[in-house]
């Protein structure tokens, strides 16, 4: 009877939630079962008892030397008493700090388990319900697509979910024990539950994009080179650009919530030596503005960005979902995104005075060249919808001004979109360089906008040309590739103008056959129409 | 005595808006056009069979009805409400259930989970849900498989549950996309049983199949794709009165050229088709009842012993094939 009584309970509150979710109920009635239940509660208790041995594992000896050593001042200078004395060990202190190294390696590993174990767990299922042509269901079901994503994400990692939900009340309680009041850490819960969402929104619009097989471990994989390099990055003044890169992974809150509002002067242990330190995160500001110092403020820029980015990829994750033939997002969204990124850029560029500096400039254009690339890949409309644009254009109850059709309209050729989007990036950097009056580097700064144009216009219309010749990717791959090695000229003659003029004339002539290609496919099949009629 | 007046109900009908229209339907696939230019209108409780060759564009047709793929152009009205694809559309998907041509499940649900999960995705709550469960799984005859793995069925009874799960909301529409095929006869005619239950239920449905016989018996109305165009629309009644000219099967345990030479001269006899038994003709006749009987009496008195005498209407196959398609699967 008692047994049963909580069951029921359960039983009840799952019905409750499957009214509300009934793909959150779906998953959770298929992957709970009582196997796995045994299973998750296993390893978070498994974890439970290291960490609890964790705390008891006293080291063996102690130096004088050590801040946990209360030696007596005056005795210090003994140099025959190396080892300090049992009694004079100052146990709570060390406590202290054990329970923060924990805490700290818990979080680590909290982390990488729920982002790797869910990435893995979510895109597997992903494939496999794309293959199967279940997720039709949903899509003709009036329930939302969102409802839907979010009963992906809250159930198909059901069990790693518990089995960390077990490890959570030990790790809150180790942190107190280490000096970390309770907001902190349920601050930091909330950075890793954003950046988990991230995560995984990121890899379900991967594997929604691209269904082949591997995407399951290509998805760990990205996510876990993001989790390692933002953690090894060091900040540097000179390229203050990198310090962006922080705000990509939820670990980079650690050592500000362990270092803030501490009660003890310092810390009593290296604290490069704790996990995913990310190395004076201290000193990273925004827009002149010290977020690293105030843990508070930092915790703000990462719920920011991270919400930043969730917005951005649930609107394309929907978008897509919805209709698959549609870009990820429209050319107006792609302004705002690029326009938006750019400030965000600029905050972290403006650091120092830097500017002048070329590897700041070398980030800058990484940044925005991949920016550009993903730009390319948002916005570039599928082949039917491109070809059908240009047969019905001139049906279209819509703008017959075809400037204004290429730079708004849904199924448009990208061309003016990437140009325009090239020239938000170009425009943000010289008013900043203007703001920073620093005219001398302008002109370097010129050639290399202009070089970036060309390589983004060049990318552009390979893309396109791939999509309007329908050619086998073997062909496509290879036409990319040769029509990029034209561009080695450009970027070994950095300043000679004849070259940029041949590759401007080659992107030109590039642009008419793309252009008259899709106005000849329009063009034949209105001919065959009327010949049928 | 013929009535000429209509009934109210008769004056609803045609003065009710039509639950499915569409206006210039067109959709491409690349330089293909699937379906071109379809206007098309169902009135509501109607049961209108798609037909056509295979690539004719009724499974194009169906899946932009049902909003599972957006059209190249044209509009969709959907119970008076047009059909935006780019939009999510709840409403209007509350109101549609869609079989598609291949039925994926999920093998590793029971038929009474699967059927739940699909009861609570059309927002089905509480008892009402479980009511309905109870009587959709009488109505597919999946009641005593209601714990088994989907796993475990036979195809016949995951095209039932597919259909369970199809109208598990009680749609106002139906897309049925070859709903039989790969059926063996029992379980094709349980299907029909329950499209006959749905019909009654007053569901428009709309059914693709190249089963022409099914469809005879189940439409009110018939619709024929050519490369992608609607080229008929019209009730069977319709059609059978224009191009289904009536037979008459006659079947003589004497000597056939007896029977063939007394036809010959006879009035509204247009042609004959000799069977395989060779003592049997079936004769196109464009005469009516009373002229069939007067037909029957002259066979008689001329002394021709006739075993068999059945006036019968043309199929629906020979009428298609009439309409000029050649190409039935």
């Amino acid at each position: 009877m008692s047994i049963k009584m909580p069951k029921q309970k359960i039983n009840h509150w799952l019905d409750q939630l499957g009214d509300i979710n009934p793909q959150l109920f779906r998953e959770i009635k298929g992957r709970l079962t009582d196997i796995a239940f045994i299973f998750a509660v296993f390893i978070g208790g498994l974890i439970n008892l290291i960490a609890i041995f964790a705390t008891q594992s006293k080291p063996e000896s102690i130096r004088t030397s050590s801040n946990y050593c209360a030696w007596p001042a005056e005795f210090t200078k003994d140099p025959n008493m190396l080892i300090c004395p049992e009694e004079y060990f100052n146990h709570p202190l060390w406590l202290h700090d054990q329970c923060q190294m924990i805490y700290l390696w818990l979080a680590v590993l909290i982390m990488f388990a729920i982002v790797l174990i869910g990435t893995y767990l979510l895109v597997h299922d992903w494939q496999k319900e794309q293959q199967r042509g279940t997720l039709n269901f949903i899509r003709f079901s009036p329930q939302s697509s969102r409802q839907m994503l979010w009963g992906k994400l809250l159930g198909v990692p059901i069990v790693p979910y518990l089995s960390v939900a077990l490890v959570i009340p030990l790790h809150l309680f180790l942190g107190l024990l280490g000096g970390i009041e309770l907001w902190q850490s349920l601050g930091f819960y909330v950075v890793f539950a954003l950046g988990v969402i991230t995560f995984f929104h990121f890899t379900l619009l991967l594997s929604t994009l691209y269904t082949s097989q591997g995407m399951s471990a290509l998805g760990v994989l990205i996510n876990c080179i993001v989790l390692i390099a933002t953690n090894n990055i060091p900040h540097d003044e000179a390229v203050t650009m990198f310090d962006w890169l922080k705000l990509l992974s939820p670990s980079t809150l650690l050592p500000l919530i362990i270092g803030i509002d501490d009660g003890n002067s310092g810390f009593n242990y290296d604290i490069y030596s704790a996990p995913f330190n990310h190395g004076q995160v201290e000193q990273i500001t925004w827009l002149y503005l010290p977020i690293g110092q105030n843990g508070l403020l930092f915790w703000a820029a990462m719920v920011i960005n991270f919400g930043f980015w969730i917005f951005w990829l649930d609107r394309a994750f929907q978008q897509k979902f919805q209709n698959p033939q549609l870009s990820l997002i429209t050319k107006q969204e792609s302004y705002l995104l690029v326009g938006t990124l750019q400030v965000i850029w600029v905050g972290f560029l403006t650091n120092g005075g830097n500017w002048e500096n070329q590897n700041q400039l070398g980030i800058w254009l990484v940044y925005n060249g991949s920016l550009i690339l993903a730009m390319i890949i948002a916005t570039l409309p599928s082949r039917q919808p491109l070809l059908d644009w240009s047969r019905y254009r001139h049906e279209s109850t819509r703008s017959k001004n075809w400037l204004i059709d290429l730079t708004l309209s849904k199924n448009s050729p990208i061309n003016v979109t990437i140009l325009i989007n090239t020239m938000i990036m170009i425009f943000t950097m010289l008013t900043v360089g203007w703001f920073l009056k620093t005219g001398e580097v302008i002109l370097v700064y010129g050639v290399a906008f202009i070089l970036f144009a060309l390589i983004t216009m060049y990318l552009t219309v390979c893309c396109q040309f791939v999509i309007v010749f329908s050619w086998k990717p073997e062909l496509s791959f290879i036409v990319i590739v040769v029509s990029l090695s034209g561009l080695i000229p450009l970027v070994i003659q950095f300043f000679s103008l004849g070259i940029v003029l041949t590759a401007t004339i080659a992107l030109v002539i590039m642009n008419g056959m793309f252009l008259r290609r899709l106005y000849s496919l329009g063009k034949s099949e209105t001919k065959v129409l009327m010949e049928a009629q | 005595m013929v009535r000429t007046t209509p009934t109210c109900l008769e004056l609803l009908m045609v003065n009710a808006p039509p639950v499915i229209r569409t206006q210039s339907l067109t959709k491409r696939f690349d330089r293909h056009l699937a379906v071109n230019e379809v206007d098309l209108e169902i009135q509501g409780g109607e049961v209108y069979g798609l037909i056509g060759p295979n690539g004719a564009g009724k499974t194009s047709l169906i899946r932009m009805l049902a909003a599972a793929e957006p059209p190249t152009k044209g509009e969709i009205y959907l119970n008076g409400d047009r059909l935006h694809h780019a939009q999510h559309n709840p409403t209007i998907k509350q109101r549609i259930g869609y079989l598609p041509d291949d039925f994926p499940v999920y093998d590793d649900l029971t038929v009474w989970d699967y059927l739940d999960y699909f009861a609570r995705l059309y927002k089905l709550r509480g008892r009402d849900r479980t009511q309905r469960l109870y009587e959709i799984l009488e109505l597919v005859q999946l009641h005593t498989k209601s714990k088994s793995k989907v796993a475990t069925l036979s195809r016949g009874m995951k095209q039932r549950l597919s259909l369970a799960r199809t109208i598990i909301h009680s749609p106002l529409i139906l897309f049925l996309d070859e709903p039989v095929s790969g059926l063996d006869p029992i379980a094709r005619m349980q299907f029909r049983t329950i499209i006959q239950a749905l019909q009654q239920a007053g569901m428009t449905i709309l059914i693709s199949s190249h089963v022409l016989s099914d469809l005879a018996e189940l439409c009110t109305t018939i619709g024929v794709m050519e490369l992608g165009c609607l080229v008929e629309s019209a009730s069977l009644e319709a059609l059978y009165r224009r191009l289904g000219r009536p037979q008459i099967v006659i079947k003589t345990l004497g000597d056939r050229s007896d029977l063939i030479a007394i036809l010959r001269d006879r009035p509204h006899i247009i042609g004959w088709e000799l069977k395989p038994d060779s003592q049997t003709l079936q004769i196109e006749f464009d005469g009516n009842p009373e002229q069939s009987t007067q037909l029957l009496k002259t066979l008689i008195t001329e002394g021709v012993p006739v075993a068999e005498f059945s006036p019968q209407q043309e199929t629906l196959e020979n009428i298609f094939l009439k309409l000029g398609h050649q190409q039935v699967s």
